[in-house]
């Protein structure tokens, strides 16, 4: 297959992305246009929100990927999902409701307890100062695995909110229109991406596996340890914010590299904003479809992005 | 040993047998479906909250010997037998051999199957109207012999609906309402009693989106475009209504008409709807309605 130079899948992701966000704003279940307060206290934050999810889940899974050598790693290895389910879901079976720096309680349990299941991880991992990334992967997957296990615990002994609880693991922007949540998610998008690019040298050699890249003169440990904190940050603020998204943090690094290339120096900013148009485009699909009412955006990320990422994977096959 | 695995056969056939022997007869519940049940009701199992309610208000409080730990009204009814949550507990439910279980078709299709798979007859309580919570009443009063206590309870309950009818007949101006069941938020739809309670109390209700005939997860965005005189909040899960984006800029806020009022008498089938209706068509007509009255 032909690539696409990153100068041109750049601007056409920008130009996507703008149209979207305008769309956005533009459009609602008021209609077209509509009052100031609509305009922007609702849709311009709720716009930005979704696109901030969108890069971090789409960089995160581009770290993750790079990091384990395997595309069909996603920002969830390493049980941050798990620790922010379970952080958030504390806040809900607590009835926390007092907000935090402005917070809602509930995103503030939900970035804490994705964080600390990343810590752990990593500190389960580590032997004699050094994490090998199959060790990282098992111990990703256990934490994940124990974390899911106490909320279907939580979930059976706290009945009475099931249905928050499932409201907010299939994951929805309906709730996130405020300025304050955009606080929370730009700055974390912003730091992964910008510690993915300054490291993107480093993941083109972990490609060659963690030996050859130490010889090439990467600080393996470190650049591990900073990539995987960028990661956490990136989803756990991500899942703070919207609830649990799946597929976009696995398809869109694939997508990207797909259009120009492995080298990631290129595919992360591509990655980046591709993954902004996808979840911004799916939550103008999720509170439209049925206008007026709003529907979980992670089931649109499911059902828009499956169908697309196969026609890519076969065009891919194909070439 | 075939005349022994033979006669293990026979002894296991042999057991639900006395069930046969009990006299049945066949009632037709409020959605026209017959059902037979025992002619003697004596030991009543409830696997949904409002039934149990409406089980107790019908006068056979007494016959209920199970109910699910989400049923807390009327308080007696925290005092039997726990069967389960939503999830119903099949062998706690045998154990307390009911000889039926009172259910509701909408919220327990899957229970209502494993129960009748184990052979215990089901009725199925459903009102979908005001209208149909006197009839309710009396089915189950009819059921368990009850008739008198019933027909009073019913009675009771449509008096008090028709009283709020008679003053808000005829009100000139229909003001429009917001009531939400959850922060999501979730809104009660045309189709639903929270509805009819609106539209019976003589107010408009803002939302006409409909949600599989459940309460709608409606856009913030739509309750501003539609900007309601009154505000019911019959939850209490954060953010209220001030603390959202944009929602101090609502005529019910800024006149300080938002209702923090308990949900039971708003969401679920029971004489309590009644509270509900008087609540808020005192509200929106405080004119029909004396000060003696209140």
């Amino acid at each position: 297959m032909r690539r696409t130079s990153s100068a041109t899948a750049i601007a056409v992701a920008a130009a996507a992305l703008a149209g979207v966000v305008g769309l956005s704003i533009a459009w609602g279940a008021a209609g077209w246009l509509g009052s100031e307060t609509i305009l922007w206290k609702l849709r311009l934050p709720r716009a930005l929100v979704a696109a901030g999810a969108g890069a971090a889940l789409a960089t995160a899974g581009a770290i993750f990927q790079g990091l384990f050598r395997n595309p069909l790693a996603d920002p969830f290895v390493v049980g941050v999902s798990g620790g922010s389910a379970l952080g958030a879901v504390t806040a809900i079976v607590l009835g926390l409701s007092a907000p935090v720096l402005g917070i809602a309680p509930i995103a503030v349990t939900a970035f804490l307890g994705g964080l600390g299941a990343a810590l752990l991880v990593y500190r389960l991992a580590r032997v004699r100062g050094r994490v090998p990334i199959p060790t990282l992967l098992l111990a990703g997957f256990a934490v994940g695995s124990l974390a899911s296990a106490l909320l279907s615990i939580l979930l059976m002994t706290h009945t009475k909110n099931f249905g928050d609880i499932m409201l907010w693991l299939m994951g929805s922007f309906a709730n996130t229109d405020s300025w304050e949540r955009l606080a929370v998610m730009l700055p974390a998008a912003a730091i992964a991406l910008t510690v993915a690019i300054v490291y993107a040298r480093d993941l083109n050699l972990f490609l060659l596996g963690e030996e050859p890249a130490q010889q090439l003169g990467v600080e393996v440990e470190r650049a591990k340890r900073r990539l995987l904190a960028a990661g956490a940050v990136a989803t756990a603020g991500a899942v703070a914010c919207a609830g649990i998204i799946g597929f976009v943090g696995l398809v869109v690094p694939n997508l990207a590299r797909a259009v120009v290339g492995p080298d990631h120096r290129r595919m992360l900013p591509v990655c980046a904003a591709g993954g902004a148009v996808l979840v911004a485009a799916a939550d103008l699909a999720a509170r439209s479809l049925l206008r007026g009412i709003e529907l979980p955006v992670g089931a649109i990320t499911a059902v828009a992005g499956a169908p697309f990422f196969l026609i890519v994977l076969r065009r891919k096959a194909k070439a | 040993m075939k005349k022994l695995a033979l006669l293990f056969v026979v002894a296991l056939a042999g057991c639900p047998a006395p069930r046969s022997e009990v006299p049945t007869r066949v009632v037709r519940d409020l959605a026209g479906r017959d059902i037979v049940v025992p002619v003697e009701v004596r030991r009543i199992v409830s696997i949904v909250p409002s039934v149990t309610e409406l089980t107790f208000a019908a006068g056979a409080g007494d016959l209920v010997v199970g109910v699910t730990t989400f049923c807390d009204y009327p308080p007696e009814a925290k005092e039997r037998t726990k069967i389960g949550d939503i999830r119903v507990n099949y062998e706690a439910v045998v154990a307390l051999k009911p000889d039926l279980i009172v259910s509701a078709h909408d919220l327990a299709a899957r229970s209502n199957e494993q129960l009748r798979g184990l052979g215990l007859p089901v009725l199925c309580i459903d009102p979908k109207s005001l209208a149909e919570i006197g009839a309710a009443i009396r089915l189950l009063g009819d059921v368990a012999h009850r008739a008198e206590a019933a027909e009073r309870a019913a009675k009771e309950f449509e008096g008090r609906v028709a009283a709020v009818l008679g003053r808000v007949q005829n009100v000139e101006r229909r003001p429009t309402v917001y009531l939400e069941a959850t922060s999501q938020p979730h809104a009660a739809a045309p189709g639903m009693t929270a509805d009819e309670i609106i539209r019976l109390a003589g107010g408009t209700n803002i939302i006409t989106e409909t949600y599989a005939g459940k309460w709608v997860p409606i856009s913030w965005e739509v309750v501003l475009a539609r900007d309601p005189e009154y505000i019911v909040v019959a939850h209490k899960y954060a953010p209220q209504p001030s603390e959202r984006p944009g929602w101090k800029g609502l005529s019910a806020v800024k006149a300080g008409r938002v209702y923090d009022w308990d949900k039971s008498h708003f969401m679920y089938p029971t004489p309590r709807l009644a509270r509900g209706l008087e609540l808020l068509a005192q509200t929106l007509h405080p004119e029909r309605f004396h000060a003696a009255d209140k």
